[in-house]
């Protein structure tokens, strides 16, 4: 049989054989594609899987409502008592024993000395002194003690006065000697 | 014909190539983004609901428990007030005046600085007292001796109800007596009464927040 074909070579469809090589690879683009296809399919399926996963185990939590309220609770008293325990040590920490530094002054003093007036300001430690005796001597030797006394630093002279007796016999408190000392207490420690 | 194939070949893998990018980019990485961050959440969910459920089975044991932390925190707030209003005010002033007949001395003054009174602002504390919340005291006192005056520094500082924290004190001892007289001391005394971390000061201006620094231009 003879087959004519009657239309214009311009117009006349082209008839390509498919190659052995063409069909390999429009095999290996729809495996592909496949596969491409099927693992979003699965993160799909795997993401719904997770969500609903996650919408049971809300459903579960929010069933035990009344134990969270309590841990919550539980959690936030424990937490306040920690705060205010932490508060309380830091504040005996910052506690001075001030007779400690009494004491510790009480040393340093020779016994014919008398401290008239002390000012403490506990925080960094500073000591004013005013202290008197009838000798300016012993003045001297409470200085000189609290010098060498590693509890004080900084131990400093601010004045003193001394009674000269001219002409009339000096008695009782004008015939006192005087001195007035600042000092650091470093000794002592908190708590002591 | 031998020479057209390694052109398909080569435009097909291109294709794949880009086909492969678009479809990781758009389609498989948001998945995957999805997929961790819901396993994030489940995973801590998971932790949650054991948690939840350990706590119902010691139901009573919490229960007892933040029973217990309530008291605990009535006590700590009973040294270390949480209100500091008119009534805490008075009430503490009373304490003071109390513990203070207990040992001997007599006050000639005392200042309780704080707001409640309508004295302005709380006191401000000493640089060196890093304490978040605290009532300053200035007293006066005189001990009618040594002794005396020692034994109110120490009830004060170890046996008062509430926790003081001394900053200044001021020990005047005037004219000695006669051997067998007493040697009255006059004392001055400036004190922190600390207060629980969240206490408020009724009265008390609120904090304003610290103004940002502007750049400088060098």
């Amino acid at each position: 049989m003879i087959t004519i074909n009657l239309v214009p070579n311009a117009r006349r469809r082209r008839q390509t054989q498919l190659t052995h090589e063409d069909r390999t690879l429009i095999f290996i683009v729809l495996a592909v594609l496949v596969v491409l296809a099927a693992s979003y399919g699965y993160a799909r399926w795997i993401v719904a899987q997770e969500t609903n996963h996650l919408a049971d185990l809300n459903v579960q939590i929010a069933a035990l409502d009344s134990e969270q309220k309590l841990l919550d609770l539980n959690r936030a008293l424990a937490q306040r008592s920690m705060a205010m325990e932490t508060n309380i040590v830091t504040a005996v920490q910052l506690q001075v024993n001030t007779n400690q530094l009494l004491d510790d002054l009480a040393k340093d003093l020779p016994k014919v000395c008398t401290l008239t007036q002390t000012d403490i300001t506990v925080l960094p430690g500073t000591v004013v002194l005013s202290a008197s005796s009838s000798q300016f001597v012993d003045l001297v030797r409470f200085f000189n003690a609290l010098s060498a006394d590693t509890k004080f630093k900084d131990v400093h002279i601010d004045g003193y006065q001394i009674p000269y007796g001219t002409g009339a016999v000096v008695q009782g408190l004008q015939a006192q000697a005087t001195m007035n000392l600042t000092l650091t207490w470093v000794g002592g420690g908190k708590n002591g | 014909m031998g020479r057209n194939i390694p052109v398909r070949l080569v435009v097909v893998i291109l294709l794949l190539g880009v086909i492969c990018f678009f479809y990781y980019r758009y389609g498989l990485s948001p998945q995957l983004v999805q997929l961790g961050d819901l396993r994030d959440q489940a995973t801590t969910a998971d932790a949650k609901l054991s948690t939840l459920r350990e706590v119902q089975g010691l139901h009573d044991a919490f229960v007892r428990q933040n029973e217990s932390y309530s008291v605990w925190i009535d006590q700590l707030a009973q040294i270390t007030p949480v209100v500091f209003d008119q009534h805490e005010h008075t009430r503490f002033l009373l304490d003071l005046q109390a513990v203070g007949k207990a040992s001997g001395i007599t006050y000639t003054s005392i200042q309780i600085s704080d707001a409640s009174m309508g004295q302005g602002a709380a006191a401000a504390q000493p640089a060196e007292v890093k304490l978040a919340k605290t009532v300053g005291v200035t007293m006066n006192f005189t001990a009618k001796n040594y002794a005396t005056m020692r034994q109110f520094q120490d009830t004060f500082r170890t046996k008062f109800k509430y926790v003081m924290v001394s900053s200044n004190l001021t020990i005047s001892h005037g004219t000695l007596g006669l051997p067998g007289e007493s040697n009255p001391y006059t004392c001055s005394m400036t004190a922190w009464m600390v207060l629980s971390p969240d206490a408020t000061i009724v009265g008390a201006p609120a904090p304003v927040a610290p103004v940002p620094q502007p750049d400088v231009v060098q």
